[in-house]
């Protein structure tokens, strides 16, 4: 397997945050999927997430990423 | 439908069925064969609807060319948003291409573009043109407003092809779409 040097970069992204425990992190992924967009705003990207270790606790800290077209204001 | 008899503004018939008929006598006169099933395709005016009535050629099927379920997916694309008239589509992407290479990316040969406005009052369309490149990283040092993203992907789309002159046959083509996802989506 070939690991190479890359950066991660997007412009408009629509982000969820939680702590769950390690095997649930589909949940994350079911929320995203179900965000409904109105006409003009699409996802254009793969839903993608981060997880990150929280001190004294066995959940992890997600976040989600769903990539999108253009910035939206949330109400 | 790749070939019908189309009848503009049937709105003026007194009903579907007098639209038919007008359809029919006119298949009749010239020798024309067409299929029973037939197609009003309403198109949204300011107050209403008006439609339009189609009638297809026998032995032609519907829609040949277009196929659903088609996604688009690429790495490190960068997109901008440009007005500029319908015939000047190359010259854009080239100008597009030509800031890019100004500013030491590299890109990978493949472009396309979103229609944001087909064609407003002054002649103009208004498009976000994406032309992927070979760089994973982007900086944009230029003062011109452009977007990047590592992964570009769209998924459950419909799609259909042209060969050759297309700033002509993708408008048609555009039309077909419309009048498919309005029939079957």
């Amino acid at each position: 397997m070939k690991i190479e040097t890359r950066t991660l970069q997007f412009d408009h992204l629509l982000t969820y945050e939680t702590e769950l425990p390690r095997e649930d992190w589909q949940d994350g992924v079911f929320i995203m999927n179900d965000v409904q967009l109105g006409l003009e705003l699409y996802k254009n990207g793969s839903i993608f997430f981060s997880a990150e270790p929280i001190k004294d606790n066995s959940n992890l800290h997600f976040t989600y990423f769903l990539p999108l077209n253009e910035e939206v204001e949330l109400d | 439908m790749d070939e019908a008899l189309v009848l503009r503004q049937a709105d003026q018939e007194a009903d579907f069925h007098a639209a038919y008929q007008t359809i029919k006598d006119h298949a009749q006169a010239n020798n024309i064969e067409i299929e029973d099933k037939y197609y009003v395709v309403l198109i949204e005016i300011y107050r209403g609807y008006y439609y339009r009535f189609i009638c297809s050629f026998k032995e032609t099927e519907l829609f040949t060319m277009i196929f659903g379920n088609y996604s688009i997916a690429y790495r490190n694309v960068v997109s901008k948003y440009y007005n500029f008239h319908p015939d000047q589509l190359d010259h854009t992407i080239n100008s597009f291409v030509q800031l890019l290479v100004e500013n030491d990316y590299h890109p990978t040969g493949n472009v396309f573009y979103s229609m944001i406005i087909e064609l407003a009052e002054d002649g103009l369309m208004t498009a976000e043109i994406f032309i992927p490149i070979e760089e994973s990283n982007f900086t944009n040092t230029t003062g011109e407003q452009m977007f990047f993203r590592s992964y570009f992907l769209i998924e459950s789309m419909i799609m259909t092809r042209v060969l050759n002159d297309f700033e002509q046959k993708a408008s048609e083509k555009f039309v077909e779409l419309h009048h498919y996802m309005k029939i079957f989506i």
